[in-house]
């Protein structure tokens, strides 16, 4: 619990407000994920009203990518900054190789195609390892 | 590690800045928290600074050597004045 709340005290303001705004995102996904595809997989919406029903989740995970630009702007701490960035860098680098190893291979080499908005599931995965081996390793 | 990656490395560290920020700190006995509340930035930037793992900006540099009421070559060591042993 010591160790917990050391932890919670070293979020700088700014890291706070981030993990606040992304919590929120985070609930409104799941809020709005469920009942969309319970709608569209028992096909109580069709035609036209699909496709803005079918944007209606990526509201909360755009919200969560645009908090990061807001942290990286609002943190005013230049080591945590730093930190977050190369964080960011490795979450970019990681997903953009899976991206474009996956698109060839799903174009030249029969491998199944999967949705695009894996990219950023792994962007969001890598991002929080990363965090977290920064956090064992400090 | 090979020897590329082997001489980046110590390429790397004799780039780096050393600095008497634990000893000045220490002097005014300061913990790191104290410190980071007077410079307001976290405990963990001052222990970055501290152990070597992170230069700071020259404003911040700045910043500290005001603190400690100090001139900031008298808080920083530059790396070339190291190597070519001028202090």
């Amino acid at each position: 619990m010591t160790d917990m709340s050391q932890s919670f005290s070293a979020w700088t303001p700014a890291q706070r407000r981030h993990n606040r705004r992304v919590l929120l995102s985070a609930l409104a996904y799941v809020a709005l994920l469920l009942p969309t595809v319970y709608l569209v997989r028992h096909e109580l919406v069709t035609g036209f009203w699909k496709f803005p029903l079918a944007l209606l989740p990526s509201g909360p995970l755009v919200c969560m990518f645009g908090s990061y630009s807001r942290y990286l702007s609002e943190e005013t701490d230049e080591y945590v900054r730093s930190l977050v960035v190369n964080q960011i860098l490795a979450a970019t680098t990681v997903s953009m190789v899976c991206a474009v190893v996956w698109g060839f291979l799903s174009d030249l080499g029969g491998a199944p195609p999967i949705a695009t908005y894996w990219i950023a599931v792994v962007w969001m995965a890598v991002q929080g390892a990363a965090a977290c081996m920064r956090k064992r390793s400090a | 590690m090979d020897g590329s990656a082997g001489r980046r490395c110590l390429h790397a560290e004799a780039q780096r800045v050393n600095n008497r920020l634990k000893v000045l700190r220490a002097e005014r006995n300061w913990s790191q928290n104290d410190l980071a509340d007077r410079l307001d930035v976290s405990r963990q930037s001052i222990n970055a600074i501290e152990t070597g793992k992170y230069d700071p900006s020259l404003p911040l540099a700045f910043r500290i050597a005001e603190l400690f009421g100090l001139a900031i070559e008298q808080v920083f060591e530059s790396p070339s004045s190291r190597s070519s042993g001028a202090i």
